[in-house]
Parts: C-alpha cells; structure tokens; sequence
C-alpha cells in the first residue's frame, strides 16, 4: 500500500512542479539548445531539479510511518539525491572537468555508509550470498559514482534517459518484490513515479531539458537503490545498454572525457531531420553511434531503439536475479 | 527492428561471456585449495587467484570492445560502399 501511494506521490509531485519549474527557469534565461533539431530551438534546463524535490517529499512523507531500517534507507536515499543533485547543478552552471565530477559524485555515497544502509553481504551468481565486510563499503562511493555517470552520458536525446531509467526502475522494483525487499521498494516506486512524470515533458519532441541535476540524482538514487535492496549485479546488467554507452565511448576516447569536449561528433543531423552516424575514427563511439551504423534514424525512432534494449536487459538482469539463487 | 536485434545478439553475447567467467571464477577457481600448508603458500595461491580474475576481466572488456568496433566499422564501411 505504501509503495502504490509513494509511487502516486513521487509521480503527480513531479508533474505538479514542472511546469512552473520550467517557467521559472526559462524566465531567468536557464535554456539550452536542442542541438539535434532543426532550428536548434532553445527549452528551459535543469528541469531534472523536480526529481530531488520529489525524492525529498516522498522520502519526508514514508519516514513517519517507516521503521529504523526502513527510515535509515530514506534518509540515505535522500542524502545521496541531494549530493548528486548539488553536484550536477554546480555542473550544469560552471561545467567541472571529467575527471573532477566523478570524484565528487563518490561523496554522494556517504549517505549510505553513515546511516549504515547496506548490507556487505551482497548475492553473486552461482554462489549465493558472499562475505565482503571489508571490501564492500570502499566499493558504495565507486558504485554510485559509476552509476550517476552512466546515466548522465545516456541523456543526449529527448527523453534517452528517462524512458531507460524507467525500465531499470521498474525492473528494480520486481526484482525487490521477489527478493522481499520491502524496505527499499516504495523508495524505487517513488524514483520511478518522478521519472515517468518528466518522461511526459522530456519525451521526443522535448518541452524541457533535465540536465545534469536531474541526471546525476536518479542515477545516483538507482545505484543507491541496487546498494540498500542488495541487488547489485541484476541491477547492472540491468543498466547494460548504459554501460555500453558509456565504455563505448571512454574506449573509443581512451579515457574520461566530457561531451563537449569531443572535437569529433559522434552523430550528426541531416537536411531531413534525421540523424546519421559519422564515419570519423576520432569520434567516441557511443550507443547511439553503433544503433546508426547502419544507417540514419528519427530522434524518437533513436530513442525507441535504447528503450528497447533496456527492455532486452532487463530481462537478462531477471535471468541473472535467477542465477543468484544458490543451488 | 534489425538493427535492434544485432545490437541486443552483441549484448546477450557480453553477458554469456560474463555469466560464463563468473561460473569459472566463483566455482572453479576460488574452490582450488592451497598446494601446500603455510603462509606463503597462502599468499602465492591468493594472489594467482587474483590475477586470474583480473586477466579475465580484462579479457571480456577487450573482446567486447572488439565485437563492438568489428560490428560497427563493418556497418559503416557497408553503408559508405552502398552509397
């Protein structure tokens, strides 16, 4: 009952906030181009901002009726959004370097380890349940900044991000219903109402942009998310096409580095609106590059192809869910 | 759709090789027991064991960017000759 009214909670206060959000922040000039269309027409940024205030609300909201552990995961949920939230506005107004933002976004996962909010005996498959007192909090930091990364280097197409990360999170939920994780499962449903509500406004042709801010914080809250409920490995073969996005391109570029600094572009838009893969080696090869080999591609048509090879993911993240089951 | 497919066989295959080295790892090599009693031998077996699932890792991250760039070279290649 309570995640059904935490996910009603984190949807509808998301979409009641948006579009006076956006308003606010188009008024003070917060805009960006939407570089992919023709005319490149600006939209207001860094409406992702709704996502932390939601988090909060939804968080503020369970905590009352929650027990210790179940108040400690909010606590920490709440605490990495907020960090990775601050970080990425910091970001989307003074860009920080590639190697800088990473480093940061570890503190994001102190939240976690303060408040205790995790078990250090996380399930690998074929074996079970491990022991990993030692190594298992050093890795907390590392595995939310990996995960905030990824997400924020998915969203470079009108609602990339939002329609992936909605599949993940509905993933993670019934992968924590399987697992009797009712603890952080309201937390997920919340995460994932917020997300569809933007999904609405960021969908192809987008209205509003999330930014960094918004990025950041639900990728952060999805690894937190895959920490507190102990479904680490599901979760990142979840985030697959994620990963691929994001190896792809630090592969291909031989190290971090930050989309506008690619002198390359990886994608370029033709005369009819569509978009086509360029055939320059110095260009990082992402997701969308290797989904336009073949040949070009809509925006929304791109957008669609990512959705649904998170939905393909997500089903070999539940074969491996199954796989985590000691014999 | 195809394209979709191609990409996802290039997934699903990341994933069997991933699946298929945590199999060895977890349940071949860490169950291997120490040749001999003692500290060192310890250590020695420990660390061997460490690299082995370091040089795997790196294995599956090589051959993945290998599929990866294959596919996507021989796709851009096709289409640059067919046009």
């Amino acid at each position: 009952m309570a995640a059904i009214a935490l996910f009603a909670l984190g949807f509808l206060s998301t979409g009641a906030l948006l579009p006076p959000l956006s308003r606010f922040l188009r008024d003070r000039g917060i805009v960006g181009e939407d570089v992919h269309k023709p005319g490149r027409p600006p939209l207001p940024e860094m409406c992702g901002s709704a996502i932390p205030i939601s988090i909060a609300i939804c968080a503020l909201a369970l905590i009352p009726f929650s027990d210790p552990g179940a108040a400690a995961q909010a606590l920490a949920l709440l605490g990495t959004a907020l960090i990775s939230a601050l970080i990425g506005a910091r970001d989307d107004l003074r860009p920080m370097g590639p190697r800088l933002k990473p480093l940061l976004l570890a503190l994001a996962g102190i939240p976690i380890l303060a408040l205790r909010a995790y078990s250090p005996y996380p399930s690998l498959p074929f074996i079970g349940k491990t022991r990993m007192t030692l190594v298992y909090p050093l890795a907390i930091p590392l595995g939310i900044s990996v995960t905030a990364n990824a997400v924020n280097m998915m969203d470079v197409f009108n609602g990339s991000m939002t329609g992936t990360c909605s599949i993940i999170l509905a993933t993670m939920a019934l992968l924590l219903s399987l697992s009797g994780k009712w603890d952080s499962l309201p937390l997920a449903l919340a995460l994932l109402g917020s997300l569809l509500a933007l999904h609405r406004f960021n969908r192809y042709p987008a209205k509003v942009f999330i930014g960094d801010v918004g990025d950041l914080c639900a990728g952060a809250s999805i690894g937190a998310l895959a920490i507190m409920g102990g479904i680490e490995v599901p979760t990142a073969v979840a985030m697959m096409p994620h990963i691929m996005n994001a190896f792809y391109g630090l592969s291909s570029m031989g190290g971090l580095y930050e989309r506008r600094q690619a002198r390359k572009r990886p994608v370029r838009l033709e005369a009819d609106g569509r978009l086509a893969a360029t055939a320059d080696a110095g260009a990082p090869i992402t997701l969308a590059r290797v989904i336009l080999a073949s040949g070009p591609m809509g925006e929304g048509e791109i957008v669609k192809a990512m959705m649904a090879l998170t939905a393909i993911s997500s089903g070999l993240a539940l074969l491996t869910f199954a796989a985590l089951i000691p014999r | 759709m195809r394209r979709i497919l191609e990409i996802s066989l290039i997934m699903l295959a990341v994933w069997g090789i991933l699946m298929a080295e945590l199999y060895l790892l977890l349940l071949v090599v860490v169950p291997i027991p120490n040749p001999r009693d003692g500290v060192l031998w310890l250590a020695v077996a420990s660390a061997a064991k460490i690299a082995i699932g370091i040089a795997s890792i790196l294995a599956w991250l090589y051959c993945w960017k290998r599929i990866t760039e294959l596919y996507f070279w021989r796709r851009v290649g096709r289409r640059g000759s067919a046009a």
